[in-house]
């Protein structure tokens, strides 16, 4: 079993539609969505969903208004302000709150509580392209680097109990927490970039990110005719750091625009884009992974 | 503090990802309390769905910017646009006076509130 991430660096880079095009395109394999802050992936592969599952993270402080005393004492330890009163009463700010729980513990008369806080859901689901594991972070809720990692062990699951050759990632944009959790443990990761200043700099770091876990990286050009000079900039870049180019799919409008139609790109068009594509999935299809590599 | 928002999807999506990215960005605004407006990008593509649920959840949108490969194009060569073409600069111009108009009246609310 291969566990395969595409992860971008730069947002807007094309890099969830071409992981929707992955879906058609792989066989036996399971897609997961690791952009749980923004799930989009859903929206393409039209998922139904059969297993949902409740994700909590962290605690936050709630004090009983039948029971205080209004001492004022919970307010005064707060070190991150969270506690105010108004009308003779404390009450708690949950989005100042960070569920230190010094409050509880110094409370005289022990009215608060240390609740669990619900932070998302996280869903097992069927698709016509096999099965999905996706998830959905609630409004203004943290951690996602640990949800990430539910829903990809989530995933590996699925993998190991069906035989599955993949498991599919879709990473989120970024270098932070929930990016390390998506490319921790993956066999390849697939950088989608786009010819842009912005674009390059990015991917330097993704790249740097996958040498540092030793994670075998390649590369895929979005839009790559914008900037034919930027594009050659790139692929220069891949031979220098030993990151494989894996393609480079042209600018078309015709990708936005066919987005309305909620299916993977490959399934809507036979242009030079859905084309690019494929081909991009054959090379990595044929890349040796981390674990081949290692015992070579 | 006014947040213009800005309605294409990190994933560079014009309907379904970028409606559903602006709905959580809006909601974590409210969540936070804090005064925003809209920049449609790409306006051209898509079904309007973005135009309604601005209309309907009583968010002005503040620019609309139709698909331009131009734009991809300066961007890529690290040109902003509004150095290139007289046209766009008048229009982030009053852009940015219109922000600032939303900011002032916002503001003003506050004061007579007693919060500012």
């Amino acid at each position: 079993m291969k566990q395969i991430v595409v992860i971008s660096g730069k947002g807007g880079t094309g890099k969830t539609i071409f992981t929707a095009s992955l879906a058609a395109l792989a066989k036996n394999k399971v897609m997961v969505d690791c952009d749980v802050d923004a799930a989009d992936l859903h929206l393409l592969l039209n998922p139904r969903i059969v297993e949902k599952h409740e994700f909590r993270s962290g605690k936050t402080a709630w004090i009983d208004p039948a029971l205080c005393i209004a001492c004022g004492k919970c307010s005064e330890v707060c070190r991150f302000d969270a506690i105010a009163e108004s009308d003779d009463e404390f009450e708690v700010d949950p989005l100042a709150c960070e569920g230190c729980g010094l409050c509880a513990r110094i409370c005289p008369v022990e009215v608060i509580e240390m609740r669990e806080n619900l932070c998302g859901e996280w869903y097992l689901s069927e698709t016509t392209y096999g099965p999905f594991v996706h998830a959905k972070l609630g409004i203004a809720q943290e951690n996602s680097g640990k949800l990430v990692a539910d829903v990809r062990e989530a995933a590996k699951r699925i993998a190991q109990s069906r035989s599955l050759d993949y498991v599919i990632i879709d990473g989120p944009p970024g270098i932070g927490c929930p990016v390390l959790a998506s490319l921790t443990d993956t066999d390849l990761a697939v950088i989608v970039t786009e010819p842009t200043l912005s674009g390059i700099h990015d991917a330097r770091r993704v790249v740097e990110l996958t040498r540092h876990f030793r994670i075998p990286a390649g590369i895929v050009i979005n839009k790559w005719d914008i900037n034919p000079e930027k594009s050659r900039e790139i692929e220069a870049l891949c031979s220098e750091e030993g990151v494989s180019f894996l393609g480079r799919i042209p600018f078309s409008k015709h990708v936005a625009a066919s987005l309305i139609k909620a299916r993977p790109y490959v399934e809507t068009a036979q242009d030079d884009v859905a084309d690019a594509i494929r081909a991009a999935w054959k090379k990595i299809d044929s890349e040796p992974t981390g674990k081949d590599r290692r015992s070579s | 503090m006014f947040f213009p928002l800005r309605a294409t999807a990190s994933g560079g999506f014009s309907w379904g990802g970028r409606m559903a990215n602006l709905v959580l960005a809006v909601e974590v605004l409210k969540v936070m309390g804090i005064p925003h407006g809209l920049v449609i990008n790409r306006c051209d593509i898509g079904d309007g769905g973005v135009e309604a649920y601005a209309k309907q959840n009583g968010i002005p949108v503040l620019m609309r910017i139709p698909f331009d490969r131009t734009i991809a194009e300066l961007y890529s060569r690290g040109i902003n646009i509004v150095e290139k073409d007289g046209e766009y600069a008048e229009k982030f111009r009053a852009l940015f006076k219109d922000i600032k108009n939303h900011y002032e009246t916002d503001r003003g609310h506050q004061r007579k509130r007693g919060h500012g």
